[in-house]
């Protein structure tokens, strides 16, 4: 069951990182890194390639547009060189027309290109009688034809006659339809011809070769360029030889332009009649695509000529290679993604192993497995890392909570020692009229080596001390005992001061191998006269404020503190107290408390502050000053026990002189404890000699007293102590004192008038005490005093 | 404290032996009301051996008169010592209270 849920935690451990881990985020890293490296390499091979391919596609063009023209020019040099040749011939004093005509006959029937060809003469000057003599030959699908072109065919206004006759060079004729002779699209290469007369040359006629425009243009049709682009064949004078369209043929291509308003038609078939050759871009003749043109012309006939290659065709390459590309691309990073998400979890799985053990560990499962790594890389060293801070975690916690273990039982048996150094100390103070006492001990660490102490010697003299142990700790709350042992059972011998010090000291000299010490200050108050017995071991010297609030220091003879050398003398000096002075002493954590500046609190501070708080009764002061001291170390950790023991001195009032008698009496806060009272009257009335009916008074008295303070006193409900004090004066005084820490009641004030003089029906069944009370005492007094009651009884009992 | 009760043909006489205080008025306060409620309306409270009475044992017979007065009976105390004497002065009680210097003319009175 318990290994089951160990596997669901396990499960639960699981990393699940999706997007945010590292195999995603690298992938998708290199992959886009690929993407844009990729992405730039397409860019710059597309352009690259574009522009090849178009220099490719211009070269081919080129080439194309100049194998054509050179075959071209072939057909027409052949037509041009014949004529040069046959009129050498003819130039001759009586050449042969005959035997010219035949080899003419021979050339047409030989070359494909030419269709036909003349022999024309000036009028009379062949055949005397004859106006007209022309002889044509032309070739149709029958054979050779001979015509003799007579009086209706009036060559000598034909282009070709005159333009040659005037000229007397050859020249090329714009295409034209024949009807007379061929009936078909030619143009006439006309050569003049002269005889010398007389060492004149004279011109004799003109002899031409009909060229076939048709088959001329099926060389021109053979140029074919991807798909549909074509070449084409213009005149000087931009009429139209070839295109594919046979429509557009003999029509002029200026007058093309216009009708399909085809303005970069005209500009181009404007510097094609010009004899420019150049690459331009173009939009077609008839169709509206973009493309691109060569244009070249023809050197002899000076005709040019124009191949058109579409743009959409010419690239049409490219479009497969950015395909070819594309698909290469997207293969590639599909792959690199996946191999790179496959790499990095590989490399991080020992990663993602080492956080579900971390997991593990921070919750304290230290014995969880770490895997061996064996690799060698950051990871490796890592694991090993990992390993190792596993290890000395443990070994560490172990240790701590070793020392954890051992230090709470020292701090226990600490704590207990400190509540029994504590318990050593007396905690209730007395409240009597002649004096006022309170002290405060706070601890700085658990166990501290300050002390303060007070007891009753006899009825009218009391022991009090202040000291501070050297050290701190155990050693020095028990060396503390020690002393207090040592003083408390030597004070009762009623020896003087410095005697018992000096017991003391000899008694800590005899067997105090670590020079343990402790400096003091002890005094004996006689609280029937004010003096008071002062000896000083070493410490800080008391103050004394008197009534007005003025201090002063009592510079006594400081001995060295107690424990340090066994013959040592100790003096006792008498201070002489007066009524409304209070007696400080303090050990030196008070005067050496430290501040956030480093400053002490110093005995200037200290007086300056009792001065201010002089006006509050002892304890009041005493706490005054000890807050002063934590205000003006605020934040600082408290470096020393703070002790501090004020003794007020007071006479009291009522009278003067000390009781012969006294006794106290501690009861609680239970009608039971009433007895306690009963007898101690008993037992009081049979030692002071009162009167049986004065003890009965004084019983009625206190028992209505303590009745009232068990029943209103404490709302708490808790046990509480309840202090009366017998006191017998010379004079036959008794004054009984009731203290209780109960809440303020002043029983007078509460009080009501008790008609006693009322009959059955009015009379009240309470109220009645209060009443005895004020009948059967001389005088009773109520105080509240630092939180406490304080019921003051006086009656003359002799 | 202790207290005796002794019937006769007239009353029922209650004597009170000791202290009578505020740490046992209740069981005197019983006693008497238990008498009352069981319709013995006439009752002699003999004190010659009670040598302490608090406020607190006042009041009891103080509450002990008035019901017995209600109750059309007779409330009635003999025999107190000197000083019980003295405090039933201080309280104004003799005035309310009838008092007889002995039982014997206690008794006469019912």
């Amino acid at each position: 069951m318990a290994r089951k849920k160990k596997k669901e935690k396990k499960k639960k451990e699981k990393l699940r990182l999706g997007i945010r881990s590292l195999a995603f985020r690298y992938s998708i890293f290199f992959s886009l890194a690929i993407f844009i490296v990729f992405f730039i390499y397409f860019i710059i091979t597309l352009a690259t390639s574009a522009v090849m391919v178009a220099n490719d596609t211009r070269k081919d063009a080129k080439t194309l547009a100049e194998l054509t023209i050179s075959r071209l020019e072939n057909a027409l040099v052949r037509v041009e060189q014949m004529p040069v040749v046959l009129g050498r011939s003819l130039e001759k004093p009586s050449p042969d027309y005959y035997e010219i005509l035949r080899i003419l006959q021979g050339i047409v029937v030989e070359d494909p290109y030419i269709y036909g060809t003349c022999i024309a003469f000036e009028p009379y000057s062949y055949v005397k009688d004859s106006l007209y003599y022309a002889i044509y030959s032309y070739e149709n699908p029958k054979g050779l034809r001979t015509k003799y072109l007579g009086s209706y065919y009036n060559y000598f206004t034909k282009d070709w006659y005159r333009i040659s006759k005037e000229t007397g060079k050859p020249t090329w004729s714009e295409p034209y339809y024949d009807l007379g002779a061929g009936d078909t699209l030619m143009c006439t290469y006309s050569v003049p011809f002269f005889n010398e007369v007389r060492g004149k040359q004279v011109f004799r006629g003109v002899l031409t070769l009909d060229i076939s425009l048709k088959s001329l243009g099926s060389v021109v049709s053979k140029i074919k360029v991807y798909e549909s682009g074509y070449g084409f064949l213009i005149s000087r004078m931009g009429k139209v030889i070839y295109a594919p369209d046979s429509s557009l043929v003999d029509q002029n291509i200026l007058d093309i332009a216009e009708e399909y308003k085809n303005k970069r038609l005209a500009t181009i078939a404007k510097r094609m009649m010009d004899g420019k050759s150049s690459f331009d871009s173009f939009s077609g003749i008839r169709e509206q695509r973009s493309s691109e043109i060569y244009y070249s012309p023809l050197a002899s006939t000076r005709w040019s000529i124009g191949i058109v290659f579409p743009n959409s065709e010419m690239y049409a390459n490219l479009k497969d290679m950015v395909l070819y590309l594309l698909s290469a691309f997207g293969i590639i990073i599909l792959t690199v993604f996946f191999v790179t998400v496959l790499m990095t979890r590989r490399l991080t799985k020992p990663l993602r192993k080492l956080v579900r053990i971390t997991r593990q560990i921070g919750h304290g499962d230290f014995d969880v497995e770490i895997p061996k790594v064996k690799r060698r890389d950051e990871i490796g060293v890592l694991a090993k890392s990992f390993f190792d801070m596993r290890n000395h975690l443990q070994n560490h916690i172990q240790k701590l909570q070793q020392t954890t273990a051992e230090k709470e039982k020292i701090e226990s048996e600490l704590s207990i020692a400190h509540t029994i150094q504590m318990g050593m100390l007396p905690r209730e103070f007395p409240m009597r009229s002649e004096f006022e006492l309170f002290a405060v001990l706070d601890s700085a660490r658990a166990v501290g080596g300050d002390l303060y102490d007070f007891f009753f010697i006899d009825q009218d003299h009391m022991f009090i001390s202040v000291g501070d142990v050297s050290g701190k700790g155990i050693p020095a709350s028990l060396f503390m005992t020690v002393v207090r042992t040592l003083y408390r059972s030597r004070t009762m011998d009623g020896q003087p001061m410095h005697q018992i010090m000096s017991h003391i000291n000899k008694e800590l000299c005899k067997d105090n191998p670590n020079v343990m010490f402790v400096t003091m200050v002890s005094g004996i108050i006689n609280l029937k006269t004010g003096l008071v017995e002062l000896c000083n071991a070493g410490h800080n010297p008391p103050l004394i404020m008197d009534r007005e609030g003025e201090v002063r220091r009592l510079n006594l003879f400081s001995a060295i503190p107690l424990g340090i050398e066994e013959y040592h003398g100790y003096k006792t000096e008498v201070v002489q107290m007066n009524p409304g002075d209070r007696l400080v002493l303090y050990t030196d954590g008070v005067t050496e408390a430290l501040n956030a500046n480093n400053e002490l609190y110093s005995e200037n501070r200290l007086i300056e502050e009792l001065k201010v708080n002089k006006s509050g009764d002892v304890p009041t002061l005493v706490k005054a000053i000890v807050d002063s001291i934590y205000k003006f170390a605020k934040g600082q950790e408290q470096a020393d026990d703070i002790t501090m023991l004020i003794l007020g001195y007071q006479k009291s009032s009522s009278h003067i002189e000390a009781p012969t008698k006294m006794k106290q009496l501690q009861v609680l806060n239970k009608l039971e404890e009433l007895h306690k009272i009963v007898e101690t009257m008993e037992e009081i009335s049979k030692d002071w000699n009162i009167s049986s009916k004065a003890n009965m008074e004084i019983n009625l008295v206190l028992e209505e007293l303590f009745t009232n303070i068990v029943f209103y006193a404490f709302p708490d409900n808790r046990e509480h102590q309840i202090d009366l004090t017998f006191s017998l004066f010379e004079s036959g005084i008794l004054q009984i004192t009731l203290v209780d820490d109960g809440r303020y009641f002043d029983l007078m004030e509460a009080a009501e008038e008790v008609k006693i003089d009322a009959a059955l029906e009015e009379r009240k069944v309470g109220g009645l005490g209060i009443h005895f009370v004020k009948q059967m005492v001389d005088e009773m007094n109520y105080e509240r005093k630092a939180g406490k009651n304080i019921v003051t009884l006086t009656k003359k009992i002799k | 404290m202790e207290i005796t009760e002794k019937k006769n043909d007239k009353c029922t006489v209650i004597g009170i032996d000791g202290r009578l205080d505020t740490t046992n008025y209740s069981v005197l306060e019983k006693k008497l009301m238990e008498l009352i409620d069981t319709g013995q309306s006439k009752l002699l409270v003999n004190l010659s051996e009670m040598d302490y009475v608090s406020s607190s044992g006042l009041r009891i017979l103080l509450m002990a008169l008035k019901r017995i007065t209600v109750a059309k009976g007779k409330f009635a105390l003999c025999s107190l010592q000197p000083n019980i004497k003295e405090i039933f002065e201080i309280s104004g009680f003799t005035n309310i209270f009838e008092i007889y210097d002995n039982e014997e003319k206690g008794l006469k009175a019912f």
